[in-house]
């Protein structure tokens, strides 16, 4: 042994200690690790050798890889002081005009459009109805104020900022302001657009006309919504033959032959309210129009592209918004001399939320190297847009706000009366998912500033940190319509697109205690969802008790006279095949995932982006085939629809007709469903992916043939390629 | 020290002693070595398939785990290449036994180094995979409505998201290979060692490895591996072509009996023949990836190259500069030097693995395969 070497044992006690503590550090680390992220990554379904890959990617990219960087809009100061609107139904074109008109819709070649190249597949007298009754809407561009309250201008830890104007002056922090008008692609002008009240057994013909390159109002565009100025409307979701469909397959093969409808002109899209097959138990019972156009339907939807369909059931009076006949369910209905009809405490809810530039954030998307907007100089702040709406594209995140608003106005309020409503819930957000509960509060709502919140957990602006739970939703109505039966529900979740109707008895509480004038209910969003990607919290997930947000202000007001009723049986489901399951080795599977490309993120199905002159191939199914996603008229199948992971949801939306959700994560659900998704034993026409998760759906493909779509609803996944073609095959 | 098996008397000649120049020998302590080789490989092949996740393209995106567990095990040849590197450069500077802590630190660093360099390598041709794939799907995704300036500008974004993915990954695999050797040496108390007891004694007379068996041990594997990678694209190509299928079949019988033929006779028929399946095949891949072969289905047009091509490729080139070694080296008899050295041999023979295990991964084999993802690339 050399001089220099220290001696044996303290070699040997040298050695131990450096060897146990490798051990014992890693051991710590792995336990450490587990117990720390373990709940976090089954919470998004990462917990999977899969997963952990998936959240070290997701990681890397929101740290480093993508700009996507949301404003901090202005505080509203005074919420729940602006009354919901609630719109009238749209009245139709007298008969008499319609017959003025130069080009009169028709069922004839060349009728169906201003291009004068296509007709309607099938006209209402071969289904043995009536002629339509016509409407006529413009797409116009308008402003549109989305509060009367004044707004103090924070930033991302609440503290008052500066802000700007149009002319460029400044203004100091802790300075109130009134929010400039925001400008809006809208039906006839308005966010939301018309609502059109229609019935089953009366067609309806909407002649849509392209008036946005007319800027009567000299109004700032900014930089989205179709740069080209085209729109395509879509009836979410009618059976309707393709040329009426507002699908982007179709568009861009036939008709148009391009991605919308351009300025100048127009196209009669024909709702034959007719369902499909013939089947009474196919009749749905809300649908709403938005824009479709290819590439920038989030960008049109969130520029006020909206509108509005209940469709009513008078057979048998059923359900024709007469509270003292068929179901009676809540409604007293009022028959107009323009021939419209309105129906009093049957309330639409069209949520959405939206994002107000601060003026200091970059607007910067990989659209901007596409030259859609050369004027603004993207990658650009704006000051000059300060307090207007804001929106990028933010395909990796998906586009979500953090000012919420209901009917086009942010947090307002109802005052209602002491008898049952019936409230037809529309998510109409871009990503955005919302949990909605009915709570009371003492304290009343507090802004999440001034509890401390900052950056995401600024999103809704306020709280009711007391918020407690005070009624009960009765479901009466999911996607496909009328439920087999009504569910009594604490919360339910409502996913872009998606609809639920529910009726809300504000006579008494949770508890029984009866309701009294001055009362106040707040619907209330607890589900926390800082970006598009999926929840950080709700009921079913991690729970946040702190995250109650109220969106919309009920005021109990006076008793009024209520003749309704929640019956015990609503509408029988139509049956499904007894062996259906026969079909499951040829039916057709899709995966949507997602892919990094031209420096942003792309969302494919089954590898492939959206292409638009071509059917989708499905996966191989069991039976070994990759079939294509064609269908004959008058078929039934099923498909697969699964979530390629990562840690996003999608939801995903077929056209056309709906579907029964026969499975769910490979466990039939055709009699119980599975935790989290109670509506799966009703009918609907957009499956909720969780992370990681699967859909078989069964659905036909009736009564039309031609080009359709199947996409997530998620439209920043939609604009980045999450679509497909199908089609119908005679 | 493990005794190599010593010529005939007749054959030796006296040893030329050369205090300054290690000869090698078989001690080397393949714990250690593939211990911080499958370490370092396991470790950098996760943040190379994680960061396929955020830019990755989306056919490869789909079997995270797979992939990782794949590409480790194919990878590891290499690294374990890169510490015998590593091995033989320290045993070359610091021969002796009683190296101090600075010499351990060292040792370490170089190994940080080496497996760093490896990873960077694998993290960098997978970037430039998923950059060729991205580049293909470009044009799909903007139905017309991105061309020419925006076309370019979206094929520079996606090139800088893959440099942007290449440097953060550089630095993550050399943060994680410092993490991992200097965790390594702590669990080896504190000792690198990659050999596995001390040094011969001072002066003692070291003993060569025959230079016949370490050079037949490569020239063997090499055609053994040239032989591996053509059978393993025999179901491609026959799916494709059956003649193209019996011909590689025919190849690997070829390549495997001229390997069976150096091991069992040796002599100057058998490297002939070692030379002619080697050169004759690289002769023709040479020809169908430039002007194309004039028969086939695609007669006339030259074929691209691929991994598993431009391995058996290598392998053959690499048979070939061996066999004319060996005839440089018959013909002037250079005394007393071994042609390859116990070190240089080991590292050839992991270096060929490597080789062929890469030639696997991209030869469309199932679970091997390292290009598979989704399954379907856009057409």
């Amino acid at each position: 042994m050399s001089p220099e070497e220290p001696p044996a044992a303290a070699q040997v006690s040298r050695r131990l200690f450096l060897r146990t503590g490798a051990v014992g550090t890693a051991g710590l680390l792995g336990v450490s690790a587990h117990a720390a992220w373990s709940p976090l990554l089954a919470q998004r379904g990462l917990l999977s050798p899969d997963g952990v890959f998936s959240a070290v990617g997701t990681a890397l990219a929101d740290a480093v890889f993508y700009t996507e960087h949301f404003p901090i809009s202005p505080l509203i100061l005074h919420p729940f002081e602006d009354q919901l609107p609630v719109p009238r139904a749209l009245a139709p074109v007298a008969l008499s005009d319609v017959r003025g008109w130069s080009l009169p819709p028709g069922p004839g070649l060349g009728e169906q459009s201003s291009l004068r190249n296509e007709r309607h597949q099938k006209w209402p007298s071969q289904v043995g109805y009536p002629d339509p009754i016509v409407y006529q809407i413009e797409l116009l561009v308008r402003p549109h104020s989305w509060t009367t309250s004044k707004v103090l201008p924070i930033d991302d830890e609440g503290r008052p900022t500066e802000s700007f104007d149009r002319e460029g002056r400044v203004f100091a922090p802790g300075t109130e302001r009134t929010l400039p008008p925001s400008t809006i692609y809208g039906f006839n002008g308005t966010f939301p657009g018309p609502m059109i009240n229609a019935e089953y057994g009366r067609p309806v013909l909407v002649r849509f006309v392209n008036r946005l390159d007319e800027n009567p109002y000299a109004l700032d565009r900014q930089d989205f919504g179709a740069p080209d100025w085209s729109f395509l409307t879509h009836l979410h979701n009618g059976h309707t033959a393709p040329e009426s469909d507002g699908n982007p397959h179709y568009a861009m093969t036939s008709g148009p032959r391009s991605m919308g409808y351009l300025p100048g002109t127009w196209v009669d899209n024909l709702y034959l309210n007719w369902p499909a097959g013939g089947d009474e138990r196919e009749k749905q019972s809300f649908f709403w129009f938005h824009d479709h156009r290819m590439d920038h339907t989030g960008s049109n939807v969130y520029k006020g592209m909206v509108g509005l369909y209940p469709i009513y059931d008078p057979t048998n009076a059923m359900d024709m918004g007469d509270e003292r006949r068929g179901l009676r369910l809540p409604g007293v209905r009022t028959d107009r001399a323009d021939g419209a009809f309105d129906v009093a405490y049957h309330i639409p809810l069209a949520l959405h939320d939206l994002s107000l530039d601060d003026g200091v954030t970059l607007h910067h998307d990989i659209h901007d190297t596409q030259g859609d907007f050369p004027g603004t100089g993207n990658p650009a702040e704006h000051p000059e847009w300060w307090g207007t709406t804001f929106f990028k594209h933010f395909p990796n995140h998906g586009f979500v706000g953090d000012v919420f608003g209901v009917n086009g106005v942010a947090y307002p309020a109802l005052e209602v009366k002491r008898r049952k409503y019936r409230f037809r819930f529309l998510d109409a957000s871009v990503a955005r998912i919302y949990e909605l509960a009915l709570m009371s509060s003492t304290q009343g709502p507090r802004s999440a500033a001034s509890l401390g919140y900052v950056d995401d957990e600024l999103q809704g602006q306020y709280r009711i940190p007391d918020g407690q739970r005070c009624m009960r939703f009765t479901q009466i109505a999911s996607d496909g319509g009328l439920l087999p039966f009504p569910l009594v529900r604490d919360s339910f979740e409502l996913w872009p697109a998606k609809r639920r109707e529910v009726v809300v008895d504000f006579t008494r509480y949770l508890d029984g205690s009866p309701t009294t004038k001055g009362d106040v209910v707040y619907l209330t969003n607890v589900m926390k969802m800082p970006d598009g990607r999926m929840w950080e919290s709700s009921s079913r997930s991690s729970p946040d008790a702190a995250y109650k947000v109220p969106i919309l202000k009920f005021v109990i007001g006076d008793t009024a006279p209520d003749d309704s009723q929640v019956p015990p049986v609503l509408r029988p489901l139509p049956p499904l095949p007894p062996r259906w399951k026969d079909l499951m080795p040829n039916r057709l599977i899709f995966e949507v995932k997602r892919g990094a490309l031209g420096g942003e993120t792309e969302w494919l199905i089954n590898g492939e982006p959206f292409e638009p002159d071509s059917v989708a191939r499905s996966l191989k199914n069991p039976a070994g085939r990759r079939p294509l996603a064609e269908q004959r008229m008058g078929s039934f199948n099923l498909w697969e629809i699964r979530n390629g992971g990562g840690g996003w949801v999608h939801p995903f939306h077929l056209h056309m007709e709906e579907h029964r959700t026969v499975m769910r994560n490979g466990r039939d659900v055709t009699t119980t469903p599975q935790r989290g998704h109670p509506d799966d034993v009703s009918r609907e026409d957009l499956a909720s992916l969780d992370p990681n998760g699967s859909v078989v759906v069964y659905r036909g493909f009736r009564d039309f043939v031609g080009p359709y779509v199947a996409h997530c609803h998620n439209l920043a996944h939609e604009d980045h390629s999450m679509m497909f073609g199908w089609s119908i095959t005679p | 020290m493990t005794a190599v098996s010593r010529p005939p008397q007749a054959a030796m000649r006296s040893e030329v002693v050369q205090p300054r120049v290690y000869d090698g020998n078989l001690d080397v302590a393949w714990l250690t070595v593939l211990g911080l080789a499958a370490s370092m490989a396991f470790a950098d092949m996760f943040w190379v398939v994680s960061l396929r996740q955020v830019a990755g393209a989306i056919e490869r995106t789909s079997d995270p785990f797979t992939d990782w567990v794949r590409e480790s095990t194919l990878l590891l040849p290499t690294y374990v290449a890169a510490v015998l590197c590593v091995r033989v450069v320290r045993r070359r500077r610091t021969p002796s036994a009683a190296a101090g802590g600075t010499s351990r630190v060292g040792t370490a660093l170089v190994l940080v180094g080496a497996g760093t360099l490896v990873g960077v390598l694998a993290l960098a041709a997978s970037s430039l995979y998923d950059y060729r794939l991205e580049l293909a799907l470009l044009g799909h995704t903007a139905h017309g409505s991105c061309v020419a300036d925006c076309l370019d500008s979206q094929r520079t974004s996606t090139a800088l998201l893959q440099l942007k993915s290449l440097g953060l990954g550089s630095a993550l695999v050399l943060a994680t290979n410092l993490v991992v050797v200097g965790w390594v040496a702590a669990l080896l108390g504190g000792r690198l060692r990659l050999d596995r007891a001390g040094d011969p004694p001072r002066g003692h007379r070291r003993i060569g490895v025959h230079h016949r068996d370490g050079l037949t041990a490569v020239v063997v594997s090499a055609l053994v591996g040239a032989a591996v990678l053509h059978a393993a694209v025999v179901p491609e190509h026959a799916s494709e072509w059956l003649v193209a299928g019996a011909f590689f079949v025919a190849l690997a019988c070829v390549q495997a009996g001229a390997a069976g033929a150096v091991v069992h006779h040796g002599g100057r028929v058998s490297w002939t023949a070692a030379a002619l399946v080697s050169a004759v095949p690289l002769a023709v891949w040479l020809w169908s990836r430039t002007v194309g072969l004039p028969w086939g289905p695609e007669a006339g047009a030259a074929e691209p190259l691929g991994v598993a091509d431009l391995a058996a490729a290598t392998l053959e080139l690499a048979t070939l500069v061996l066999v004319g070694s060996w005839a440089r080296h018959r013909r002037h008899r250079l005394a007393g030097r071994p042609l390859l050295t116990v070190d240089t041999t080991l590292i050839a023979l992991v270096a060929l693995l490597a080789v062929t295990a890469l030639g696997l991964g991209g030869s469309g084999l199932g679970w091997l395969d390292l290009t598979s993802g989704t399954g379907h690339v856009p057409g």
